[in-house]
């Protein structure tokens, strides 16, 4: 059981059933015991109003038997009552003959209660030794009454049914009581866990401690406490990363001037101008690297600003688009690579929530990458497409393609397909990878249905 | 140096339309560099193409030089020790002073970039940068800064004066029909940035002219011809029209 709520509910309403449970068996029997006292008292009560009409005469019984010995058990059960008076001996003065008598002798103004049959129905019977009023005499006669047991199972069954909806109520009113104080104190607990549900994954912000109860603070200030040495440690690398690249960049500045300057120079020859232009291609590739890790690194930094304000720009995909096939047709044009747009009407104002920049960023690493990894004349092609909620980005090109082995593994960082190609870093789909997660996309590579060549789908998610 | 493409694509814009001539030397520059070594390579690389420039190490340096001296351009480093690049850059611009500012960095997170070119900077240059770049730039800058009211447009070697009406590729006068004409100069006053077929062909209807697609082709062909010599190609970007723009140095 995962839910706090329903373990702390099952522990609490649990118990409380068993004992109630528990409660009812032993009510049960003490109802068997209450109505088999009250049918002894009426009994009793009626073998004695009996008893009392007793007149001797001369060693002759005479008896009239009062209505009111009998109104005693008038009840809406019908239960049949019998009554039997006998001597001593047991020689019958009036009543039942059938009814059965005493199992144990009776000594005066005793009684015995017992229960017997009678005509197929059982029957409770009290014998009543009633002392007869001549002085001297320790003579008695016996008094017996009987009633059937319609009124006595039906007064234990009211008596138990009484108590059980007692019970039921009492665990009623704990359920309600339980899930109320459930509720209002694991408030706390359920608020503080849609807070984190609700937080953007990666967020660096800290949690208000304020009316946390006692229980959860040290929780709560655990996680600040991890979430601010864990800013301090990104700001830390962030900073690290920014100086590492001042010089870096201040370094490699230097030495693409002094390159410059030798290869302006008339006392260089050309074999070794040929030899500083190497130098200086090289140095370019590296200044490259180190901004494409500098981007990769600050992926992460405009990853919170989107999450802060993740409506905060939007993107006009076509121009963009355009733009960035502009920026590369020069590349294109040098390498023989036709680039193209394709575009219709549905298409014209699609535009997603994102930085400019990051869009960019993606659309011109794929766009480059695809121009680059033509080995032979051939087009790239951008296309743009709706789906009900993505945008998709289409660039798809002539070239050698990737096998499908392959296409998880150029997304790593410094992956190279073909070694061969010194200007490729293997860092361009990394970062598009990276901005595609950011923006809450996703990236795919495909054949293009003409068979040959790659197709890269990266959807972005739609505004709405 | 693609770094930043988003600036980039602004920056290689201006660029192309950059005249790659020597007409703007005996410039007086003001070089704000705190590191003495790059700052010193840069400057033997300026003298020898003719700029005259003298070197600020710090922001206040830079600071006092500013208040007596005219510069046609300032080329800024932003972390400067005492006064920074950007204190520097606003105190400028308070004083009114319009002298053209190239932001020269190894600091360009986008936000600094925006930033600094909302605070006056003209244009933006990564580190480390090209000597050719640089100095492209710097023309370009120069060149906006004399002649705003003197529209010359230019892509790379080719320029079009719109008072005269002429194109020069080189320095020398192209010769063009006027359908010709009209087309290349559709595509130099946007140069760039991509012109619709549609558009062209619009243009030579005012010339009495029903333009097929066809035909148009064929002037685009003739044009390219003409414009071998020039550093300018004009690129058909499929879907979208033509283009023209710089001829790229190497794949």
């Amino acid at each position: 059981m995962r839910s706090l709520k329903a373990r702390l509910a099952l522990w609490v309403f649990l118990p409380t059933a068993l004992i109630s449970a528990a409660d009812l068996v032993v009510t049960y029997r003490n109802t068997e015991r209450v109505a088999t006292l009250v049918q002894q008292q009426l009994l009793k009560g009626s073998a004695r109003i009996i008893s009392e009409q007793l007149n001797e005469t001369d060693g002759a019984y005479e008896i009239n038997i009062p209505p009111a010995a009998f109104e005693l058990f008038a009840d809406e059960h019908e239960d049949l009552v019998y009554y039997a008076v006998r001597t001593r001996s047991g020689q019958l003065i009036a009543g039942n003959e059938d009814l059965a008598r005493a199992p144990q002798a009776l000594r005066a103004e005793q009684e015995q209660y017992f229960v017997t049959t009678m005509r197929g129905e059982a029957v409770r019977v009290i014998a009543y030794a009633h002392a007869l009023p001549s002085p001297g005499n320790d003579d008695y006669i016996v008094t017996e009454v009987a009633q059937t047991l319609r009124g006595h199972q039906a007064f234990k069954r009211d008596l138990f049914w009484l108590t059980m909806r007692e019970h039921l109520m009492l665990l009623a009113l704990v359920l309600i009581a339980l899930v109320i104080a459930l509720r209002w104190t694991l408030q706390p607990l359920i608020r503080l866990g849609d807070t984190l549900a609700r937080r953007q994954p990666g967020t660096l912000e800290t949690l208000d401690v304020g009316d946390m109860p006692n229980e959860l603070a040290p929780l709560v200030n655990a996680m600040n406490d991890y979430v601010a040495r864990l800013d301090h440690t990104l700001t830390s690398y962030e900073r690290f990363i920014a100086n590492t690249a001042h010089h870096l960049r201040t370094s490699f500045a230097i030495l693409v001037s002094q390159l410059n300057f030798g290869m302006r120079s008339p006392a260089v020859d050309p074999e070794q101008k040929k030899l500083l232009a190497a130098i200086l291609k090289t140095t370019q590739q590296g200044s490259k690297v180190i901004n494409q890790l500098l981007m990769l690194a600050s992926v992460e930094q405009v990853r919170q600003q989107v999450q802060q304000r993740p409506t905060a720009s939007t993107v006009l995909l076509a121009e963009l688009a355009t733009s960035v096939i502009e920026e590369l047709a020069p590349l294109a044009q040098k390498k023989s690579v036709e680039l193209g747009l394709e575009l219709d009407e549905a298409v014209e104002n699609l535009s997603v929530h994102a930085p400019p920049s990051m869009v960019r960023e993606l659309l011109f690493n794929l766009i480059d990458n695809a121009i680059k990894h033509l080995d032979k004349p051939g087009s790239v092609s951008i296309s743009l497409l709706r789906e009900p909620a993505h945008a998709v980005l289409r660039v798809s090109d002539t070239g050698p393609g990737i096998a499908p082995e392959h296409r998880d593994k150029v997304f790593e960082r410094f992956f190279r397909l073909d070694a061969a190609m010194p200007d490729s870093s293997g860092l361009g789909l990394a970062i598009v990878k990276e901005i595609c997660s950011l923006l809450g996309g996703s990236v795919s590579l495909d054949t293009p249905p003409s068979g040959t060549g790659l197709q890269v789908d990266v959807r972005l998610p739609l505004p709405g | 140096m693609p770094t930043v493409n988003f600036v980039v694509a602004e920056i290689k814009r201006r660029l192309a339309v950059c005249l790659l001539s020597k007409d703007d030397v005996d410039m007086k520059l003001l070089l704000v560099e705190d590191n003495r070594e790059l700052s010193s390579w840069l400057t033997r690389l300026l003298d020898q193409s003719g700029y005259a420039v003298e070197q600020a190490f710090t922001g206040d340096q830079a600071d006092t030089l500013l208040r007596t001296q005219c510069y046609d351009a300032i080329l800024l480093d932003l972390t400067l020790p005492v006064l920074s690049g950007q204190t520097l850059l606003r105190r400028l611009r308070a004083q009114d002073n319009s002298v053209p500012v190239l932001i020269i960095s190894a600091q360009d997170s986008l936000q600094d970039i925006v930033e600094h070119l909302n605070l006056g900077a003209d244009d933006y240059l990564a580190k480390p940068f090209d000597i050719q770049e640089l100095e492209a730039r710097l023309r370009c800058l120069l060149r906006r800064a004399s002649g705003k009211a003197n529209p010359i447009f230019t892509c790379c070697e080719l320029s079009f004066d719109s008072n005269s009406k002429i194109f020069r590729s080189r320095g020398r006068e192209l010769s063009l029909t006027p359908r010709e004409h009209a087309v290349l100069e559709a595509l130099i006053r946007r140069s760039g940035k991509t012109v619709s077929k549609k558009e062209l062909a619009d243009n030579l209807v005012t010339l009495n002219d029903m333009v097929t697609p066809k035909a148009l082709e064929v002037y685009i062909v003739r044009l390219r011809k003409k414009l071998e010599d020039s550093g300018a190609q004009i690129i058909t970007l499929r879907g979208l029209g033509y283009m023209l723009s710089y001829v790229a140095e190497q794949a």
